[in-house]
């Protein structure tokens, strides 16, 4: 009973310690996968990427325990860096790009709201277009993160609350992960494949995806269908 | 899939340095990283030259250090391009003054860890350049070759490097000729079977019963098409019509032809192999001015073989001549 008295109060806000909670359970959700990743990858790519991900966010979930945090940006910041040193490979420089870029974007505040939420998401995927010259459709982490990103925008506009503008954004990125069976690659070893690649899921998508549904899961407990 | 290993995330760990240890007359580990060098490094005004990658093609690179090889060597966990902290603990080791020249092959997580690592060393006011080796010619047609992955031609480009550094050739110079012997390098592979990475419960992919892959690279990715299996000699005549119709090679040209084991393949069949290349090398009336066959650039443990045409000019030719001393590489 007091529980849901608890949940009845709308979250709106994000703090630091949501974030830290965010990156620790990418953490477990990465580890829980590890062999779906490594044997989508070995498909198309080389299999390795279920236990490069792996590693990072197991050394960023240290890295975060670790280190004194003063804020949401330098935790997020400490992530990416933590992911860039302890990855290689081409998803180190991605995906921690990705994760140092949002904390960039972080207002100087301790709390970020939707409207917040949706400019550090946006800035993190420009970055991630420019560094990796990719663009949707080419069957890369790309395809699962622009329709989040767009989905994200088009709840701010309707004025979504926080937790259903994360589980359509959850929806989305699903949506744009599945949509990569449907591209040939472009980027990384799978396009040396060309056609071949043709019916399988990209490995990066996945984890974006997984990235992204996590983020929801965290803060919401799941709670929503997420079809 | 077996392997003897300890723990699985100590593989590369372990593995360097049990080549540093049976190797310490000539080479120290840098930190407690994944980066060997040759011990007199960084030589004084002398360019530097830094090659690196995934393991898991082991002699590559991690062997090819030494006098007349590269300087210093950095690896990645298995098919995993390293981080830009190694690569630029490497490149500081490397630098004598003269400069250092990133040497290693183009695949896009090895060319944005190198990139970071760059610009780190660029911070530093290193003089720094990158020379990306792409000699594969199945994994991007003709007119897109910078989109090329680098491959079997790799330990004849560091051999040239050296060799050139070594013997004192400026920065620039040194640029010049690797980017023109990449240029004249040109594989192809098939594989047999495929790999398998140490802890994981199935190959990354599989060559059916009856089957080969063709054109494919060294990460245990399938290849560009799948053939049945043929003979020794009509595979590696199709093989070098392919190579020879990519450079083109000419009559008279002369050639360094290497056929490389993947790991898992026999020295008996790779004599097979080197036999039936020079039969349709000299049928094509190209001249083959050195021959290499062995394990140079493996896929974990991968069968297959690779077959590398380099064409040379004088230039190249001296310093293919000159002596290597690399644990897995030498020549006097």
């Amino acid at each position: 009973m007091k529980t849901k008295m608890k949940n009845s109060v709308a979250k709106n806000n994000l703090e630091l310690k949501d974030f830290v909670k965010i990156i620790k359970n990418i953490n477990k959700t990465m580890e829980k996968n590890v062999k779906t990743l490594t044997k989508i990858d070995s498909n198309i790519g080389d299999g390795d990427h279920g236990t490069t991900i792996a590693r990072g966010f197991k050394s960023a979930s240290l890295a975060l325990e670790e280190e004194k945090l003063k804020d949401i940006s330098s935790a997020l910041v400490l992530t990416g860096e933590t992911l860039v040193a302890s990855m290689g490979g081409a998803s180190g420089p991605l995906f921690g790009t990705f994760f140092r870029a949002m904390g960039q974007k972080v207002p100087n505040r301790n709390h970020v709201n939707l409207e917040d939420l949706c400019l550090i998401f946006s800035f993190a995927y420009e970055n991630l277009l420019k560094i990796s010259g990719a663009k949707p459709g080419e069957k890369t982490m790309i395809d699962s993160l622009d329709p989040a990103v767009e989905s994200l925008k088009t709840s701010v506009a309707k004025k979504d609350t926080l937790e259903d503008a994360l589980n359509k954004m959850v929806i989305a990125s699903k949506k744009g992960m599945l949509a990569t069976k449907n591209y040939v690659a472009k980027k990384g070893r799978a396009k040396y494949l060309k056609e071949r690649s043709l019916g399988l899921q990209d490995a990066g998508a996945t984890s974006m995806y997984l990235i992204i549904k996590t983020f929801y899961e965290s803060i919401f407990c799941g709670k929503k269908i997420t079809k | 899939m077996k392997k003897l290993i300890n723990d699985l995330e100590n593989v590369v760990n372990e593995s360097v340095e049990g080549f540093v240890l049976a190797n310490q007359n000539q080479i120290k580990k840098v930190g407690n990283l994944n980066v060997v060098a040759r011990k007199n490094a960084p030589v004084e005004k002398q360019v530097g030259i830094v090659i690196g990658g995934g393991s898991g093609h082991e002699p590559l690179f991690l062997e090819y250090v030494g006098k007349g090889m590269a300087d210093v060597a950095v690896c990645g966990e298995v098919f995993v391009a390293p981080s830009p902290k190694p690569i630029y603990e490497a490149i500081k080791v490397a630098d004598g003054g003269k400069g250092v020249i990133l040497l290693y092959n183009n695949y896009s997580g090895d060319v944005l860890n190198f990139n970071m690592a760059q610009e780190m060393a660029r911070e530093d006011n290193i003089k720094i350049d990158t020379v990306l080796i792409n000699d594969e010619i199945a994994s991007a047609p003709k007119e897109k070759m910078e989109e090329r992955r680098g491959t079997t031609a790799d330990h004849i480009i560091i051999k040239i490097a050296g060799a050139a550094t070594q013997a004192g050739l400026d920065f620039e110079k040194t640029i010049s000729l690797l980017k023109k012997s990449i240029y004249n390098a040109r594989s192809l592979g098939v594989s047999l079977s495929a790999c398998s990475l140490p802890g994981a419960d199935v190959a990354t992919f599989s060559v059916e019963e009856g089957k080969m892959e063709f054109g494919l690279g060294l990460h245990g990715e399938p290849g560009i098409k799948t053939l049945d299996i043929m003979s020794a000699d009509d595979t590696t005549k199709l093989m070098i019509e392919t190579i020879i119709e990519d450079l083109p090679f000419r009559t008279n040209d002369e050639v360094i032809v290497i056929v490389n084991g993947y790991g898992c393949t026999t020295r008996l069949e790779l004599n097979i192999v080197m036999r039936a290349a020079h039969m349709y090398l000299r049928e094509k009336g190209i001249n083959i001015y050195a021959s290499e066959l062995g394990e140079f650039c493996t896929s974990l443990d991968m069968a297959g073989i690779a077959i590398t045409l380099i064409k040379l000019d004088q230039e190249m030719k001296k310093y293919y001549d000159m002596p290597a001393y690399s644990p897995a590489y030498k020549k006097f």
